[in-house]
């Protein structure tokens, strides 16, 4: 999923990249987000969230999926819902709208 | 059907015909179940995940499969617990907040007033905290002690941050504004900044935006706190009630 939130071009995303290697995971709340301890090279990131993703879950309401940046790592991937009800559906990084900043 | 502990333990259709029965072990995890029928609504009445089996209880993130809460409790320096489930005694009481041991069985629990919380000189992140154990159902000695808390730290901190706080709640709850908020307040671990001020921030801006209908479906905004700048992410509901889904400082 992270590496699906990686695809597009913004600044800082290749250091990103190099850390998804090195990452280790442990979930953080019932709607599936996950706290992230990377290592690597530091990411210039604009934003202390680069990237999202959008997608609609089975009622039609927006799942936001926001990768967290703090201090060039990536710190956590961040999940909930437009009505703050736990998702329903399975997340498919093919189904992904991206928007980065 | 909820029964002792608010557990959901039968589900029954409009004719009153049982769909669905589901037992828990002591600590919360499903032990069996009959029908098709399914809530999210689990163990001890809680907003459950359905795949991960974790709960949501406000405050932290209870794991039934362990007993333990995925994180540590922000009082354990008062409570002498850091990660178990109502005091390790989860046939008599449980945990709506995440930061307490409601016990339906005690006397406290039904106890009404709370001299504590009505002092103005509490530092705010211990008065929320005693607020919203007191509304969860905590006791009224449970939930004291972060007010006891509060006004050990009290010498160290008297800004006068709580009268700011309290109007800006105040602002919002005169624009009629509902706001419920999510995960924000994790990301101001580091930060130096109070969840309650950043809070009250955010849902001053966003009456303000709602009194003038300029704010429909999602939106974003940001406020400014003791000079740092918080994004946070709005959305409103048909009732008009606003999620703030997160928000997060920005360097």
């Amino acid at each position: 999923m992270i590496m699906a939130l990686l695809r597009q071009e913004f600044p800082g995303r290749q250091a990103l990249r190099e850390q998804v290697s090195s990452l280790a995971v442990a979930p953080i709340d019932v709607e599936g987000s996950l706290r992230l301890e990377a290592e690597g090279p530091r990411a210039e990131v604009r934003e202390r969230v680069p990237v999202e993703a959008m997608v609609e879950d089975v009622d039609g309401v927006t799942i936001h999926v926001l990768l967290h940046v703090v201090d060039g790592l990536m710190s956590e991937l961040e999940i909930y819902k437009d009505d703050l009800k736990a998702p329903r559906r399975e997340l498919s990084p093919d189904d992904f709208r991206l928007v980065v900043f | 059907m909820a029964i002792r502990l608010g557990s959901t333990r039968m589900l029954t259709d409009s004719s009153g015909e049982v769909t669905g029965t589901f037992s828990y072990t002591a600590l919360g995890r499903p032990a069996s179940s009959t029908g098709t029928e399914t809530t999210p609504l689990g163990y001890a009445g809680q907003l459950t995940n359905e795949s991960s089996g974790l709960q949501y209880l406000r405050a932290r993130v209870y794991d039934p499969g362990t007993g333990q809460f995925l994180s540590r409790d922000p009082m354990s320096d008062v409570t002498g617990v850091a990660y178990a489930y109502a005091g390790n005694n989860p046939i008599n009481g449980y945990d709506p907040s995440g930061l307490c041991n409601a016990n339906p069985f005690s006397g406290g629990f039904w106890t009404e007033g709370n001299c504590i919380s009505e002092s103005p000189a509490n530092p705010i992140p211990y008065y929320e905290r005693e607020i919203e154990a007191w509304e969860a159902g905590c006791s009224y000695w449970e939930s004291i002690q972060y007010g006891f808390k509060g006004a050990a730290v009290l010498a160290a901190d008297s800004a006068g941050l709580y009268g700011v706080v309290r109007a800006a709640a105040g602002r919002a709850a005169a624009a009629g504004v509902d706001v419920v908020f999510g995960h924000g307040s994790r990301h101001l671990a580091g930060t130096g900044l109070a969840q309650a001020e950043v809070e009250a921030a955010i849902q001053s801006q966003v009456a303000s935006q709602m009194a003038r209908a300029s704010a429909a479906g999602g939106f974003w905004g940001r406020v400014v706190v003791n000079g740092q700048t918080i994004s946070y992410r709005a959305y409103v509901l048909p009732d008009g009630t606003v999620n703030v889904g997160t928000y997060y400082v920005v360097p």
